[in-house]
């Protein structure tokens, strides 16, 4: 049964690090490509593919300042095929590099207060 | 109102081999790896398909929370391996089974047929056991 534009953004962002093409997508929306790409485009502003692309910078960014994964593994993790077609991309839509990122945005990882308390640890 | 789930914890005898369980073992991945000043180590890990639940790698320890009578009674625990923490889910038991254990993770048997699905039991190495199933809802829709 073919699914609504809401649920291709839902399994987007739930599946964005496995391999997906549009064409597939479109076929999960129950459309040809074109159309699919077109309506998806009026709907949200964007095109599937730059949907797809931004779900999995978000991703990557999270991961280079909420863990000590090396780039070249969070790459990985989010669904790029390489290195340096991730370094590309990111650089091109953040003016950054990964690296660059990480450096200036890492922070205290989110430690719920139970867990703080638990180890007298004090409060950030 | 309360949403979800973020975050469990799962007590373990040693976070480093547990890290090796859950990361290098069953594919799960690192969420969060920092210790803090004072040597507290939050060590977090997510399923593959939950990335949005931290299971929370915790070796026992006295504190306000615990005394040290209470922690050791959580080793002992982990120590004997009877915690049984939960359940996984799966899409081929037997087939994760055979991978799994090729890659030397400890099982209670072979799976067995169950009237909700195939089922293995297994053990993390670090104290507790989970079930690992393939519901026969999800073999179905799997198979449509």
């Amino acid at each position: 049964m073919p699914q609504s534009l809401d649920h291709i953004c839902a399994f987007i962002d739930r599946h964005c690090a496995a391999r997906m093409t549009v064409p597939r997508l479109a076929a999960r929306a129950g459309m040809s490509t074109f159309h699919f790409i077109r309506v998806f485009r009026e709907r949200t502003g964007t095109t599937p593919h730059q949907y797809l692309r931004a779900r999995r910078l978000d991703r990557a960014k999270y991961l280079l300042v909420a863990t000590p994964s090396p780039v070249a593994q969070i790459a990985a993790d989010v669904g790029f095929r390489s290195l340096a077609s991730f370094s590309r991309v990111f650089q091109r839509l953040t003016g950054e590099t990964p690296v660059e990122w990480r450096r200036r945005r890492r922070r205290q990882p989110y430690i719920p207060g139970c867990f703080l308390k638990m180890y007298r640890v004090e409060d950030r | 109102m309360i949403t979800k789930l973020s975050h469990v914890t799962l007590f373990v005898k040693n976070q480093d081999e547990a890290l090796d369980f859950y990361v290098r073992k069953l594919g799960f991945a690192v969420h969060t790896d920092h210790t803090m000043d004072g040597g507290f180590r939050w060590l977090t890990v997510t399923a593959p398909h939950q990335p949005d639940l931290e299971i929370v790698l915790m070796e026992p320890k006295a504190g306000p929370m615990l005394d040290e009578e209470a922690a050791a009674a959580i080793r002992l625990l982990l120590k004997k391996g009877v915690l049984g923490a939960g359940a996984f889910d799966v899409d081929d038991c037997r087939k994760t089974y055979e991978d799994l254990k090729a890659r030397g993770v400890q099982f209670a048997g072979a799976p067995q047929e169950r009237f909700y699905g195939v089922e293995a039991i297994m053990r993390d190495g670090v104290g507790n056991w989970f079930s690992m199933t393939e519901q026969k809802v999800a073999a179905a829709k799997s198979e449509a």
